[in-house]
């Protein structure tokens, strides 16, 4: 039934008032010439009502004039008499056009640029390379050389291995993989010592190659060679060759305990802003990428000012932003006042600074056993000192010269 | 008329005579279904409407159907379909 409803709707129908002495031979008529009707009544025994096809509609005149009878038509509906309506409306007829040429044209200009795939590289650097390229809001889609355009793209950025671009109507998808790098190889060829980074106590010892210079439990300055890159070769037993070195590269770990003092300052006095009321609003608006000020005189008059930003973009959704946005900038005209800052506070904050330094000098291998702070004030400037008890790697690599 | 009826006659005579189906040799065939719909095949038109009683030419024989809310569904130049409450089937 709603399948006949929707076909009849799309195929329009006419609802007709056929009177006669005999307008049962109305319909005999009709059924020979094969013109297809349905939901015939019968108010009185001289009326007919039926409904016919909208395409069947022509020609029934001339059989109800056979029959002796009228015709008369009393509604209709469906899409074709809904369309008809408009044949005269030639504004909205051409807007109807232009709204149809907008969705077939206007959907083959790329308006949304999407990058996939990529991890270290950031989308902002492959965007510039691929506008560089042509690939930019507003352009002519089946126009790109996509794939000169990729290759192109692919030999300037060299962390990228591969790349594709995909059209779909106004959205460019472009999908990257990343080069994975090489791994780091050691180089056994350059020969050296591994010598004290920090003065420090060793603990422990692992040579790897070379021979050790220090013993556990020595303690070590700065520069000094915790292990050689000389290995020594003695003669046979009884033999009278002298005995030789063997330059070689040397390896291992000596971890220790160090203790690092590290110190931090700040000004008791800070610079405050203080806004004296005085502030200008720029509007602009910015349409695939080329921005209209609607201000003149782009000058600024305060001596010091902060700039605040606001941007309203254009979405769709399931598409994303579009390239059009509504921009508005606020110029704030300020000055500075000279305080007092509270000295506890920056002392707390200076030493959670400081803890994090140590951590990040001590990397993942080093670890922090103990620790103390000590703050002194002069000359308006609090300074904060970390003395730590640590353990790490006490060595690093000195090439030889 | 009186050859049409001779006409008719012939073509019941025919089928009978050689085994064929009714409607194959263009004789008006009746199918009630239920009592809420009947289709009627080899029609010749439809002699009178109403919403109780619909009388239609089958040739050499008369079909009256009466009933309560009766309508012509559909309709072709050998076929139609009438729905509705049908309570009387006549023959004449």
């Amino acid at each position: 039934m709603a399948v006949s409803q929707m076909v009849n709707l799309l195929r329009g129908s006419v609802k007709l008032e056929v009177v006669g002495a005999f307008p049962e031979r109305f319909l005999n008529l009709c059924a020979q010439r094969g013109v297809a009707f349905w939901g015939v009544e019968q108010p009185d025994s001289r009326t007919l009502r039926l409904t016919v096809a909208w395409t069947d509609r022509k020609g029934l005149e001339e059989l109800a004039e056979r029959t002796g009878c009228t015709i008369r038509q009393r509604g209709k509906k469906g899409m074709p008499p809904f369309l008809l309506g408009f044949k005269k409306r030639y504004a909205f007829l051409t807007g109807l056009a232009l709204a149809l040429a907008a969705v077939c044209v206007l959907s083959r200009f790329v308006l949304v640029i999407e990058v996939e795939g990529n991890e270290s590289v950031p989308s902002q650097i492959i965007l510039s390379e691929l506008r560089r390229q042509g690939l930019r809001p507003g352009v002519y889609g089946p126009s790109l050389p996509v794939r000169e355009m990729t290759n192109e793209a692919l030999i300037r950025l060299e962390d990228l291995s591969w790349m594709t671009v995909n059209l779909h109507g106004i959205r460019a998808q472009v999908v990257v993989r990343e080069r994975i790098k090489k791994p780091e190889l050691l180089d056994k060829k350059t020969l050296g010592d591994i010598v004290a980074k920090a003065p420090g106590l060793v603990e422990r010892m692992e040579v790897w190659s070379g021979d050790p210079a220090v013993a556990k439990g020595s303690i070590v300055m700065p520069g000094e060679t915790l292990i050689r890159g000389s290995v020594q070769i003695d003669p046979p037993q009884y033999s009278e060759l002298p005995i030789e070195w063997m330059a070689v590269r040397a390896m291992g770990k000596v971890e220790g305990r160090t203790w690092r003092t590290i110190e931090a300052s700040i000004p008791l006095t800070a610079a405050v802003k203080t806004y004296d009321g005085e502030k200008t609003t720029r509007w602009w608006l910015s349409i695939l990428g080329r921005r209209v000020n609607f201000f003149q005189n782009s000058g600024i008059s305060y001596g010091r000012y902060d700039k605040i930003s606001n941007v309203w973009e254009l979405t769709l959704p399931g598409v994303g932003a579009l390239p059009a946005a509504l921009g508005r900038e606020t110029l704030r005209s300020y000055e500075t006042q000279s305080v007092t800052i509270d000295a506890v506070a920056a002392q707390a904050m200076l030493e959670v600074q400081l803890l994090q330094r140590l951590h990040a000098l001590l990397g993942e291998s080093g670890e922090e056993l103990s620790h103390s702070f000590s703050a002194q004030e002069r000359d308006g400037l609090l300074t904060v000192t970390l003395t730590a008890e640590c353990r790490e790697e006490l060595g690093r690599f000195v090439p030889a010269s | 008329m009186e050859r049409k009826e001779r006409k008719d006659g012939l073509l019941e005579w025919t089928a009978q005579a050689l085994d064929i189906p009714g409607q194959a040799a263009g004789l008006p065939r009746v199918e009630l279904v239920g009592r809420h719909e009947l289709r009627m095949e080899n029609h010749r038109g439809i002699l009178a409407y109403g919403r109780e009683e619909i009388i239609i030419s089958g040739g050499k024989v008369i079909v009256k159907i009466m009933g309560s809310g009766l309508e012509l569904k559909a309709m072709n130049a050998s076929e139609l379909l009438i729905t509705g409450t049908v309570t009387v089937v006549e023959l004449t």
